[in-house]
């Protein structure tokens, strides 16, 4: 079965307790960019970003399509599913996550994105690239296909996650949108996932683009990219220490707003370095033999 | 939503170390066309955990808060001579 062109759902999904970050849209902005170029149609593209600025959203959000869209709250995409029509979805999610679930006004913990998979009206398959951190607590959970009854099998859900009982990472990039190039600290995992939809690779070899594929494709890619920007920023910390300990010592001889933001900005720079050396992610995929034989 | 590069000179005030934040995409420097309320205000800066206004050259005027969640991101800026991160999209190993 093929997933574009198929009874599929496209899921970009960005849930918050408060107001989503602007790199958290872009990810998704950048999802968006990608599908279209796989050929997957807006109106199969379902788009749940929390936040108060709807305007900013739809900003970023159309920096990815030329298509008319409609962006939904979090909360609407559990109500959406009580009335799904697709026999498949692909889900992406991004955004922060941690021991409670993925962060929303209430988490949205492993049992309940599984359950609300599972109880959707003729949906036979669902694959979730999970980009949040501690994304792993979604891991180990019964997620293959059961027969409930009568013959009758609920759906098969897959998960993959960027990173398993850490924090995930992101780095800087700079990728061409349709109004130029925009820089953001993406989330690596997800932005391979994508790049991965919109020029597909066949990673093992059996003749078919399968969800196994991008599992592993951005899975290499991101590792890789990590361990380049580790040796890059273990070189480069100690400078950046020693210009934030003098951004530091200017703010504190001549107190004021402007050297207190010098002094930010330096240490923002720095701990951005410290966050990508303390942090090991590595990837997962939970249910795998059925994304064996999913194509795209 | 437009992206402009402009010279750093084009805002002296503003520090080399907020420039490079705002080239990481860590902080983001925007124009919003609802100005009503921050008449002084010609471009706005978005770091970690604050929203300042900066005047035309860049110099901080304020923080930003009352409303900061309806100023609507409708432009953002970077600046033209300082690096940008690469695409890491396309890497290759």
């Amino acid at each position: 079965m093929s997933l574009v062109g198929g009874s599929t759902k496209w899921v970009l999904f960005l849930s918050a307790q408060a107001d989503a970050e602007p790199r958290h849209i872009v990810d998704l902005a950048y999802g968006v960019l990608c599908l279209e170029r796989a050929g997957v149609k807006m109106a199969d593209i379902a788009i749940y970003i929390d936040g108060g600025d709807r305007v900013s959203i739809e900003n970023y959000i159309r920096l990815g399509t030329a298509s008319p869209f409609v962006v939904k709250e979090s909360k609407d995409f559990f109500l959406d599913q009580t009335t799904n029509a697709h026999e498949n979805i692909v889900m992406f999610v991004t955004g922060h996550g941690g021991p409670d679930g993925i962060d929303a006004v209430k988490p949205i913990t492993p049992y309940a994105l599984l359950s609300c998979l599972k109880a959707s009206p003729n949906l036979k398959q669902a694959v979730v690239y999970l980009g949040q951190c501690y994304a792993g607590i979604f891991n180990y959970i019964g997620a293959g296909s059961k027969t409930i009854g009568e013959g009758q099998s609920d759906a098969n859900v897959i998960f993959m996650g960027a990173t398993n009982l850490h924090e995930s990472l992101s780095s800087s990039t700079t990728e061409m949108f349709l109004s130029g190039p925009l820089t953001w600290p993406a989330n690596l995992f997800l932005l391979f996932a994508f790049k991965w939809f919109s020029s597909p690779v066949d990673v093992d070899g059996d003749g078919r683009f399968t969800i196994m594929d991008s599992y592993k494709y951005a899975g290499v890619y991101s590792n890789a990219v990590n361990k380049d920007k580790k040796a890059a920023g273990l070189a480069k910390s100690v400078d950046l220490q020693a210009k934030w300990i003098a951004a530091r010592e200017v703010n504190q001889a001549n107190p004021s707003p402007a050297a207190k933001l010098d002094e930010d900005a330096e240490y923002t720079r720095y701990a951005k370095v410290l966050e990508l050396l303390y942090v090991h992610q590595e990837c997962w995929i939970l249910n795998a033999i059925p994304s064996q034989s999913i194509e795209v | 939503m437009k992206l402009h590069d402009i010279l750093s000179a084009r805002l002296p005030e503003i520090g080399d170390s907020v420039k490079e934040c705002v080239n990481l995409g860590e902080w983001l420097l925007f124009k919003t066309e609802a100005l009503a309320g921050h008449p002084k205000a010609a471009f706005y800066l978005k770091t970690d955990d604050c929203i300042f206004e900066l005047d035309d050259s860049g110099r901080l005027l304020q923080e930003v808060t009352e409303d900061a969640d309806k100023l609507e991101i409708d432009e953002l800026f970077y600046f033209a001579d300082i690096s940008r991160p690469t695409s890491l999209s396309n890497t290759r190993l």
